[in-house]
């Protein structure tokens, strides 16, 4: 599908909000003492940082429409989609998953230092 | 009476006396646990005291094997008494920790400690082999966890760590180069925190129980044991020779290991951290043991903390930090522990009350009003800022220190927040561990038929085996059908009965499955908390690197124990002792004011399916799926009232209990032996029928 396109200043600061709790995200990180263990996200950097636990587990069906509906970023929710038609398990969709967030949280970044620079 | 010390120290913090018990007369129980029971049924008259009542003591408790050769079995520490944590009734309750008190203790002379009473102001107790000291600790009150430890060091040892410990305070030329082992509390426990832990060196806690609290309402601080003896081994040729047939038939292989932790006995070091795994660490075992699940770092940050204390603020620190591992999280569990605070409870308690901000419902001016900032979530003030307020009694922090559960009760939220699961707290008013009672369903029945989380993880791998491989696309291995003929071979007395480990929603209320939950708990109270065999290493069901994947349970405790005891103990003599002790803490329960109609879960676990209808793809158990065994998924289950409520009946009646009230009866306890315990309940109208 190509890069993600550079984010509008509205995703940008979307992107940095805190939700509420009925538009929370919900995973589960898995170790072995704990076991399964709830996490929930409020922030899209806390969605990002999930995918660096050693086992996250969740719903991509969930993750799409959280960032398509919640996030309101059609585009990274497509790019999700695309990914998740391609990647054969779970682990794999993680991977493709993770780097389209990541991507997508430092180009957000990089827009807010800009606004910032500007004010 | 090899592996004992012979004597117990018993401790009236009131009247400031020390007495012994002779270990001989409780030596029936094996130690640990058992013998801790048996000790509170006899000393404590009233068994419906609280917590915090004079008259409740504390037990201390090493095993035969504490101080020995045995992998995995050295080092723990059992601690009981009536807790504080639990709810509606504060329960006769358990916990226990590592490290290398429980051997210091035995190095001593010493199999436990009995505290009893209340101390007019605040002492320590210091122990020097058989000399044992009640001293002021007016000075160390106030201190935390580990300035408490930095003191009572330099004290023992004149002005710093250069200078050897005196072995004898009077004696100038008895001295050791052993550190003394501390117990202690910090100012959590010191402000009587439902929360409030035990801690030892760094990185061990007795978490659950609130034993903490308990310790500040006795004004007690630490105790301090330092001890030059060692422990007689009955036969120390087959200690040697059990340990290395362990090592070499079951242990890690260095040429091919096993890259996962199926193995329990055998595989690599537990994948315990939550947290990113410090540049410059190293291993750190507690005493005795071949693991070395711990890690020390060249930091100074996050020292031998593994398991649940890591998870506390690893997440929020790297959502934080750009997804980096800062400082943030290791000084938080740093903190935790010098404050001596439940990492469970705080970690699910910060889950619940920012949950509680985002509701609209906590915050400054709501009407829960908080002034903790929440943007900060990540940031170390952030956790010393909520962990300060809990450990002082700060505020709201006033409210946190009885536990989220008692605080969402001052609230008025408990009966919503139960219903919905915002307050994750199945059982007695303690939080969730991950193995949630609707999924892996012997840890929630072993908990609410118990006193607390049971946190053993017996048959997680049950859960490991398939879950790692379908979520990564590949074919379980090894399959369901081997994996439960393996494990069922082991469960004596109900050997061969693999529908024990069905997991499926049809047979999670049967017969079959009330004898896995009686098998476990028979076990664990047994080989694992009176014998103290340590659950990250036991039990070894199936171990990859042994023939036919046959773990060493079943042949390697006792194999053990008897090297240690002489005892000529047999795998099923320790489950039928572990049955006597499951009973007569069940009679303490029953006097305690226990009746099975206050024996269910909270709401959620009836009426939210867990993880969602199918929403999270991964948690599978092995189970049979028209008479076939498959790894099946459990997502979306949630637990059935009236099948719960007949599975306790099925579980009663396997254990000889009254179906009508959960209590033990008259036959059931007199073939245990137990004709004493029968007597009481039945003068206190507490016996089953």
């Amino acid at each position: 599908m190509g890069a993600l396109k550079e984010p509008s200043r509205r995703l940008a600061r979307q992107v940095f909000r805190e939700v509420s709790f009925e538009d929370r995200f919900e995973g589960y990180s898995v170790r072995q003492c704990s076991g399964p263990t709830l996490v929930t996200m409020y922030r899209f950097e806390e969605v990002v940082s999930f995918f660096n636990h050693q086992h996250p587990r969740l719903d991509f069906g969930d993750l799409e429409a959280w960032v398509r509906n919640i996030m309101d970023d059609t585009e990274l929710a497509d790019h999700i989609r695309g990914a998740l038609s391609e990647a054969e398990s779970n682990q794999s969709r993680c991977e493709v998953v993770r780097g389209l967030l990541e991507e997508r949280l430092g180009q957000c970044r990089k827009a807010s230092r800009r606004k910032e620079r500007e004010a | 009476m090899s592996g004992y010390a012979r004597k117990i120290l018993r401790v009236n913090l009131t009247s400031r006396n020390t007495s012994t018990i002779d270990t001989k007369d409780y030596e029936e129980w094996g130690g640990g646990h058992g013998i801790g029971s048996a000790l509170f049924w006899d000393l404590v008259p009233d068994k419906a005291i609280t917590g915090f009542d004079p008259r409740n003591i504390v037990t201390i408790m090493t095993s035969p094997l504490s101080g020995t050769l045995v992998p995995g079995a050295s080092s723990r520490t059992e601690v009981q008494g009536i807790g504080a944590h639990s709810s509606p009734i504060e329960w006769f309750t358990r916990s226990n920790f590592g490290g290398r008190f429980g051997a210091m203790l035995k190095y001593a002379g010493w199999d436990g400690i009995v505290l009893e009473g209340r101390a007019t102001n605040p002492v320590w107790i210091d122990i020097r082999n058989g000399d044992v000291e009640i001293r002021d600790a007016r000075r160390l009150w106030g201190l935390d966890a580990w300035r408490t430890q930095e003191t009572i060091w330099r004290e023992m040892s004149e002005g710093g760590y250069k200078s050897w410990v005196n072995v004898k305070d009077t004696d100038d030329e008895k001295r050791t180069t052993q550190r003394p082992a501390i117990l202690t509390i910090g100012p959590a426990g010191e402000n009587l925190s439902r929360m409030g832990c035990l801690i030892h060196d760094a990185g061990n806690a007795s978490g659950q129980g609130g034993f903490g609290g308990i310790w500040g309402s006795k004004n007690l601080k630490a105790i301090s044991v330092v001890g030059t003896g060692g422990v007689r081994i009955a036969d120390p040729k087959g200690l040697i020779e059990a340990r290395l047939w362990a090592k070499q038939k079951y242990g890690l292989d260095i040429e091919n290991p096993d890259p996962s932790w199926w193995s329990r006995f055998g595989y690599r070091r537990p994948q315990n951290r939550f947290w990113d795994q410090q540049e410059n660490a190293r291993l750190n075992a507690c005493i005795g043991c071949n693991t070395g699940c711990k890690e020390r770092a060249a930091s100074g940050l996050g020292n031998e903390s593994i398991c649940d204390e890591s998870a506390f603020y690893a997440g929020y620190d790297k959502a934080k930090h750009g997804g980096k591992q800062t400082s943030a999280a290791y000084m938080a569990t740093d903190l935790l522990q010098k404050y001596g605070i439940n990492a469970y409870e705080a970690s699910q308690g910060l889950v619940y009350i920012r949950a509680l901000v985002r509701m609209g419902v906590l915050g400054r001016g709501k009407a829960i009003d908080c002034n903790l900032d929440f943007r900060k979530i990540g940031e170390f003030e952030f956790a010393e800022e909520l962990l300060t307020l809990i450990a002082y009694r700060r505020g709201i922090g006033n409210d946190f220190a009885e536990g989220f559960y008692r605080a969402a009760k001052r609230w008025g939220r408990l009966e919503t927040d139960l219903k919905s699961g915002v307050l994750p707290y199945p059982y007695w008013g303690l939080p969730e561990h991950g193995y949630d009672p609707r999924a892996e369903v012997e840890w929630g029945y072993g908990s609410i038929l118990g006193d607390r989380d049971i946190n053993e993880h017996d048959f997680n791998s049950l859960f490991w085996y398939p879950s790692g491989a379908i979520w990564a696309g590949r074919t379980p291995q090894p399959s369901a059908e081997m994996v439960v003929k393996i494990y069922a071979e082991k469960l004596v007395p109900y050997e061969n009965n693999p529908l024990m480990l069905d997991f499926s929603d049809e047979n999670i209320y049967s017969e079959h499955m009330a004898k896995l939950v009686v098998w476990h708990r028979h076990y664990t109270r047994f080989w694992k908390q009176s014998a103290l065999f340590c659950d990250q290493r036991w039990p070894d069901f199936l171990n990859t690197k042994a023939p036919s994947y046959q773990g060493l349970t079943g042949e390697g405790e006792p194999r053990f124990y008897n090297a240690v005891t002489g005892k000529g103990l047999t795998f099923r003599d320790g489950m039928e002792r572990g049955r006597k002790i499951w009973n007569l803490d069940n009679a303490i329960w029953s006097l305690q004011g226990r009746h099975r109609d206050m024996v269910h879960f909270a709401d959620y676990i009836y009426d939210v399916p867990f993880g969602g209808i199918g929403k999270y793809a991964w948690y599978f158990l092995p189970g049979r799926e028209k008479g076939a065994w498959k790894y099946i998924q459990v997502n979306g289950r949630r637990l059935d009232r009236a099948k719960f409520e007949e599975f306790k009946t099925r579980f009663y009646q396997l254990e000889g209990w009254d179906t009508r009230t959960g209590w033990p009866t008259k036959k059931t306890l007199e073939g245990l032996g137990l004709s004493a315990v029968a007597q009481e309940l039945e003068k206190q109208k507490r016996i089953g029928i």
